[in-house]
């Protein structure tokens, strides 16, 4: 039996926002499965975990389960559901590039048996990073990491990041209420084999039934693992990786450092009841998504197969047109905008949303300082605006322009409606490409020199085998010479 | 010693050089787009502020003085100040060749500086002692290099925001130095010398 | 102040003096302040980008490095595009110039492409690659190492069954860039340095 130690956070955020949450509307309703559409759609590059190939043909049937997509990064995205691969090309994407992009295509039919993971006895570190790439498990809070890479042999603490604090978002809380046993599982396991100290979940004070849940999973869960329950205040971004550490362990992670640095490795919730399910066999292949806004007439969440066309989701939620709304793939703050209703929901999906257009004219900066005060990393957006407009990168990174979490919160308190953060996101790119222009320079030059080296060097050797050998052949010629001088006397 | 004091504090904020007596504008407004060669220059010129000022005073009591030359002092300080400045460029192009490259021709333009000149000149019309001449030239040499170094963060900032096009460039930095010049009129009257 | 003659005399002398003296000390001084080779063209070559192509009429990046710290002009490099211009143009305190180059041809990213079909073996062009991207031996398969290759396009004329081409060099399929906003309408005049679109 766990023990679970219950406290308030004591380090305070800097900075963030008080949004208006927005979350009782999909709160309401029970949370289902969604009944299974009729085709399912896959990207091939941008399912996550880098870019992919096929592993069935056009024409391939799979039952749910079958591995069809292997990426770079050694994860395998599996079949959602029992069906025939129909094709294989390009399609619009629920990513903020639009796509388009080679996608799989599958027509879904009647369920046959599905495809499973096999059970082991016990398990090792080893095993379970490769039972995570097997099962398709990444970070479902949005960046989707490829988790397994983030389990090394130097780490001492886990924490879940239960804080969801972005507005509309409930697809956290919705799983921490409905499968709480799962998470704690997942946790264990991962502790238990990656020999953890310490587990600490940070969970926002606006979620008291998630809270319970988790509470009651924790006593019923057969590990014997200290759980330290951190209750953190509202405020968006409470739940950034970094703000999060902070509120619940009072540690401040460096810049240009990372927590598994520290030997502290973040969670999703949702991922790690992922991996408790891929260690009883089932890989990834669906999720929790919240489907809300003004424009939706029945804000849910529902747990959809990955590779559901935006589509169907919103039918399911009561859309049936769409006119010129504005279509949001993720939160307001943190979301980007998607045009495509076709296209599918990939791992990290984690909130539709559906709403009136809310353009507002862009004006020059007045100086007004909000921006300042909102941002939780402290930098200074204003002045990080004017740098990156005026192309003065070097300048901007100076300032700390890597270290943006592109939380968008200074875009949400501007007054002038400026998009700060897709400036800093557009900046950060920049930065990274002129980093990377200049690692390959370095490298260009690195060789040219060695060449040139080289080069000297063989010269220079072939110099002196040229001058030993004239001596040799003087030293030679004196003897002969000698030698007849000699016989001639 | 209090007199020494006041004599820096003097040429460095109440009569500081380029903010109330107007002298020394070329370099401050040519070097100051920038706030590292803003940081060199003022080195350089702080450099030959203090050391001209001594060796005029040098040349004033040893050469000109006996001589009954006092006529030539004009010359004379002119080419003790290009000797300095000379010095200093050679040992700025070995020490930093970065920034002699950046300082460019406003290097060999502190010979033709007012301000250096002008310390030296000043230090004559008010008879000073030996020590009252370094003093007065340390003085002059701080407060030059605070102006062009608050001059110079103040216009890199400048040189981001969204100025209209007929004020862009020098028209704002010639402004923003006369605002300058306003907030250093409040020292007045602080010391009388 | 007195005229008499002796006194003029007397100043000039003192003058003269006092200026060949002060031309004996800058001697001595330059003989001690000499600078040998150049720190400033190190800082130049760290931004250029090392393709060693020639294209700026200089044989290589250091040649080109040591001709901009005497004054030529920093925009004849265009491998490095126009972000090296500005960064060279920041570097040393001058105003930025536009590349001169056809922007087309200059912005795309190339590598060289041997077409194993028709290569013979004869390692010309190996000999001739200046960071030794061209991997193989005599009358053995030659290839180019994409990731090592800056595209300078030196090793197309030494072919002699002219088997190599310069291909664009192809991305990750999951590359894509986030774009600048637009830029809102202001007063302001852009001072030189290009804006990143």
């Amino acid at each position: 039996m766990s023990e679970c130690q219950l406290r308030q956070s004591t380090h305070p955020l800097v900075g963030g926002i008080h949004p208006e949450t927005h979350k009782t509307e999909s709160l309401k309703q029970q949370c289902m499965m969604l009944p299974t559409p009729p085709e399912l759609i896959f990207p091939l590059h941008f399912s996550g975990g880098g870019p992919g190939h096929a592993l069935v043909s056009v024409g391939d049937r799979v039952q749910q389960g079958t591995p069809i997509i292997q990426t770079e990064s050694g994860i395998v995205h599996a079949a959602s559901r029992a069906g025939v691969v129909t094709a294989i090309s390009e399609h619009p994407l629920a990513h903020p590039s639009q796509g388009p992009s080679v996608c799989l295509f599958i027509r879904t039919d009647s369920a046959g048996p599905s495809l499973t993971l096999p059970l082991r006895s016990s398990w090792t570190a080893e095993a379970l990073r490769q039972r995570a790439m097997e099962a398709g498990i990444l970070g479902l809070g949005g960046a989707g990491f490829p988790s397994h890479q983030k389990w090394g042999d130097t780490l001492h603490t886990l924490l879940i990041n239960g804080a969801e604090c972005e507005p509309y978002l409930t697809a956290d809380d919705t799983l921490m209420q409905q499968d709480a046993d799962a998470v704690i599982q997942g946790a264990v396991a991962l502790a238990e084999n990656l020999n953890l100290t310490r587990i600490v979940i940070g969970i926002e004070d606006n979620k008291p039934d998630a809270l319970e849940q988790l509470k009651k999973a924790i006593a019923e869960s057969s590990s014997s693992y200290l759980f330290e329950v951190v209750v953190v205040p509202t405020k968006y971004p409470s739940g950034g990786e970094r703000q999060l550490i902070w509120l619940t362990l009072g540690l401040e992670i460096g810049s240009g450092r990372r927590p598994v640095d520290h030997g502290i490795v973040v969670h999703n919730p949702g991922t790690l009841a992922a991996l408790a399910h891929s260690i009883d066999g089932n890989p990834l292949i669906e999720r929790v998504v919240t489907v809300t806004g003004d424009a939706v007439p029945a804000p849910q969440n529902v747990i959809v197969p990955i590779g559901t066309p935006i589509r169907h989701i919103l039918n399911h939620a009561g859309v049936d047109s769409y006119g010129d709304l504005q279509l949001t793939v993720g939160g307001p703050l943190m979301g980007f905008t998607v045009h495509a209703t076709e296209a599918p929901v990939v791992k990290t999906t984690n909130c539709l949303l559906l709403r009136a257009p809310t353009q507002q004219p862009i004006e020059p900066c007045i100086r007004c300082g909000l921006c300042a005060e909102a941002c939780p990393v402290q930098l200074q957006p204003q002045r990080l605006f004017q740098m990156v407009s005026h192309g003065a990168l070097a300048a901007a990174g100076h300032e700390g322009l890597a270290d943006c979490i592109e939380c968008a919160a200074c875009n949400a308190v501007c007054p002038s409606h400026i998009p700060l953060a897709s400036w800093f996101q557009h900046g950060r790119y920049s930065l990274q490409e002129e980093a990377q222009q200049t690692a390959i320079a370095d490298q260009a030059r690195q060789r040219f020199e060695a060449r040139q080296a080289r080069l000297t060097r063989l010269a220079q050797e072939q110099e002196a085998r040229r001058k030993a050998r004239r001596t040799q052949n003087s030293d030679m010629l004196a003897k002969v010479r000698a030698a007849r001088g000699a016989k001639s006397e | 010693m209090t007199e020494l004091g006041l004599i820096i504090v003097s040429a460095a904020l109440v009569n500081n050089f380029v903010l109330v007596q107007f002298l020394g504008l070329c370099p401050f407004m040519g070097v100051s787009s920038r706030l590292d060669s803003a940081l060199g220059m003022s080195l350089a010129t702080a450099f030959v502020l203090t050391l001209s000022s001594v060796v005029a005073y040098a040349i004033q009591s040893l050469l000109l003085i006996p001589l009954d030359a006092m006529w030539l002092k004009t010359l004379a300080f002119i080419v003790a100040i290009a000797v300095a400045v000379q010095f200093t460029e050679l040992a700025l192009k070995k020490t930093s060749p970065l920034l002699h490259a950046v300082l460019g021709i406003y290097l060999p333009l502190i010979t033709t500086n007012c301000a250096v000149l002008g310390v030296a000149l000043l230090n004559t019309n008010r008879a000073h002692s030996l020590a009252e001449s370094a003093f007065y030239g340390v003085g002059a040499a701080l407060g030059f290099s605070l102006v062009l170094i608050l001059f110079s963060g103040v216009r890199e900032r400048l040189a981001f925001a969204d100025i209209p096009t007929p004020f862009a460039g020098a028209s704002i930095a010639l402004i923003t130095a006369g605002f300058m010049a306003l907030a250093f009129m409040g020292f007045s009257g602080m010391i009388r010398l | 102040m007195s005229a008499n003659w002796l006194n003029l005399v007397l100043g000039a002398l003192a003058l003269t003096g006092l200026t060949f003296a002060g031309g004996i000390l800058l001697s001595f001084a330059v003989r001690h302040f000499r600078v040998d080779g150049n720190p400033l063209v190190d800082s130049i070559d760290a931004i250029l980008p090392q393709t060693q192509c020639g294209q700026c009429g200089h044989p290589g990046c250091r040649p080109y490095a040591e001709a901009i710290a005497g004054g030529e002009l920093i925009n004849r490099c265009p491998p490095g595009g126009q972000d090296t211009v500005d960064r060279l143009a920041e570097l040393l305190g001058v105003d930025s110039l536009p590349l001169d180059a056809d922007p087309e041809t200059a912005a795309i990213d190339q590598v060289a492409l041997i077409i194993e079909e028709d290569c013979i073996g004869c390692t010309k062009c190996i000999q001739a690659c200046p960071v030794d991207a061209i991997l193989g031996a005599a009358k053995l398969m030659h290839t180019v190492l994409p990731d090592l290759c800056t595209g300078c396009d030196l090793c197309i004329a030494p072919c002699p069954v002219d088997c190599i081409e310069m291909v664009p060099r192809t991305m990750a399929p999951n590359t894509w860039t986030p774009l600048a906003p637009e830029i809102i309408s202001s007063d302001r005049t852009t001072t030189g340095v290009a804006l990143h679109v």
